[in-house]
């Protein structure tokens, strides 16, 4: 059965019927509407009818925001209604507006519910609006912050050091993160950018060889409160002095510094922090070895250690 | 003046017969082939499942999970078609979940940790973690090494891969709940939660018990059944 325009004064009059027999009180959310030409719109507490010039004649409903709600993808941090956010993460938004639309480094895979929101590659602030659904609800929009990753964090992974007994070597195994926690980077790869050590005493044949970590970028995981969202999937970085032929010990260094960067699609690379490792042994043949909030020590006499 | 829920006397038990004859209509509207949003992203979806089951490419699994964006149509809602929509939807999206929970490489534990090899010690001493392999003078050294090597590298990609996963699984789970809040958030007053309906189909789309437990959750967003 279709509406007819002449359904529509009596479809009015059973509004102002149904309206007077009492009942509930009014629910600030919308219910049953119905949009298609010529169909009544209901609310809780109104019928609306769809004019033929456009749009709806309706009683009421019309003075609040519509509603828009988010969710994270990511579900650590455990807030996945927060709205700041890492570069590169995807939140789903749904509205009772009408539509949505983005402004600034993000993008809507739909103008309509559930949307996909994905952050930028870059900070800044992502708006998510809502033109409002006519007679039914206002415009309204939600601005997240989104941030990118603001340092690397390395933390022991087992608290073991590397050593050979009598070899001048030490080395540490780390679990890195990105910081801050707040927000999750598990869209986001982290890559170390190649350079070359500097050396000198029992580490001499080191110098100028090439720190290249991984040779690749490494895929960031789940956000770990308190450290930042750990790279994935049991990778752990390996800050190792290497070891030369000669004279064992001795006042020796050795050190690197390289750029530690970000990316949302392997391709184009931007900058978090500076990093650098840093081997020292003492002319006692104390070791040393660190990297941001990570170190070891052990001495060229202790005996062997693994990781 | 009082006013009362239309939707209220759907249910109930001050039907007139206005109230009747727009129940009448709704559901005429809602028996009436359409072919909009909700059915397109549905289709949308499935053909990027086919596309992943040939490609195994996760960006065909994520197409799928985008491609049910814009699901939850609103304008064609009625009290008539609510749960049916419903039902629809979890439907879809639990094809989707299994899809994703199939996907996962056995063979890969995210604990299990891995690091770029340290390259074999050497007459002169030993290099650094992922140094070049030609600064390895010894052949056979060199041949462990870029083994080692290469093992490394297939690992960061199975550990790219398992993220990527958890990426678009987090997205489909969010999907589902979303579109189950928002369809809440406009249900016909008195409107079941549906629920030993919508858990069969979950049990019949055969999701693991965890992932089930976790929809159904979703089903009874306040203190449960």
């Amino acid at each position: 059965m279709r509406w007819s325009p002449q359904l529509l004064p009596a479809i009015a009059a059973a509004g102002l019927i149904l309206a007077s027999c009492g009942g509930s009180q009014s629910s600030p959310v919308l219910r049953n509407y119905q949009s298609s030409s010529g169909k009544p719109v209901i609310t809780p507490d109104s019928l609306c009818i769809k004019q033929p010039g456009g749009g709806y004649q309706c009683s009421g409903r019309d003075q609040e925001p519509c509603s828009i709600s988010s969710q994270t993808f990511a579900t650590e941090p455990t807030n996945t209604n927060r709205t700041t956010i890492g570069v590169g993460e995807v939140v789903n938004i749904t509205t009772t507006g009408e539509s949505l639309s983005v402004s600034g480094d993000g993008t809507l895979n739909q103008g309509s519910s559930p949307a996909t929101l994905t952050a930028g590659a870059t900070g800044g602030t992502v708006t998510v609006s809502t033109p409002g659904k006519y007679q039914i609800c206002l415009a309204n929009s939600l601005t997240f912050t989104v941030i990118p990753p603001s340092a690397v964090l390395y933390s022991a992974a087992d608290g073991n050091v590397f050593h050979t007994q009598t070899i001048a070597n030490i080395g540490v195994l780390g679990n890195v993160y990105l910081q801050p926690d707040t927000v999750s980077f598990q869209y986001v790869q982290y890559y170390e950018v190649p350079t070359n050590f500097t050396a000198s005493g029992a580490w001499s044949c080191i110098s100028g060889t090439t720190h290249n970590p991984a040779s690749v970028s490494v895929q960031v995981g789940t956000d770990v409160p308190g450290y930042g969202s750990e790279v994935a999937g049991g990778y752990h970085d390996e800050a190792y002095s290497g070891s030369c032929t000669g004279n064992q010990t001795q006042a020796s260094s050795e050190s690197v510094t390289y750029p530690g960067e970000y990316s949302l699609d392997g391709s184009t690379f931007y900058p978090i922090m500076t990093i650098t490792q840093t081997a020292t042994e003492t002319v006692a043949g104390a070791m040393t070895i660190t990297k941001p909030q990570e170190t070891g020590s052990t001495t060229v006499s202790s005996s062997n250690e693994g990781w | 003046m009082l006013k009362i829920s239309v939707s209220k006397l759907f249910q109930g038990k001050a039907l007139c017969g206005l109230a009747s004859l727009v129940v009448a209509c709704f559901a005429a509207a809602s028996a009436a082939p359409t072919n909009g949003p909700t059915e397109n992203g549905i289709a949308n979806a499935s053909q990027a499942l086919g596309r992943y089951a040939s490609s195994h490419s996760v960006t065909d699994l994520n197409a799928a999970v985008l491609a049910m964006g814009g699901t939850v149509d609103l304008d064609s809602l009625t009290p008539a078609n609510f749960m049916s929509r419903r039902r629809e939807l979890v439907q879809a999206w639990a094809t989707i979940i299994k899809v994703i929970e199939q996907s996962y490489d056995p063979s890969f534990n995210p604990k299990q940790g891995f690091s770029c090899p340290i390259p074999p010690p050497q007459s002169n001493g030993q290099l650094p973690p992922c140094t070049d392999p030609a600064k390895i003078s010894d052949p056979t050294a060199r041949a462990q090494y870029e083994t080692a090597l290469a093992n490394f590298r297939v690992q960061v990609g199975k550990a790219r891969r398992y993220q990527q996963l958890v990426n678009i699984e987090g997205g489909a789970f969010s999907g589902l709940n979303m579109s189950l809040k928002l369809m809440s958030e406009v249900a016909p007053d008195g409107t079941s939660p549906d629920f030993a309906a919508l858990d069969s189909i979950l049990q019949q789309a055969g999701l693991a018990s965890a992932t089930r437990a976790k929809i159904d959750a979703m089903f009874y967003p306040g203190p449960g059944p």
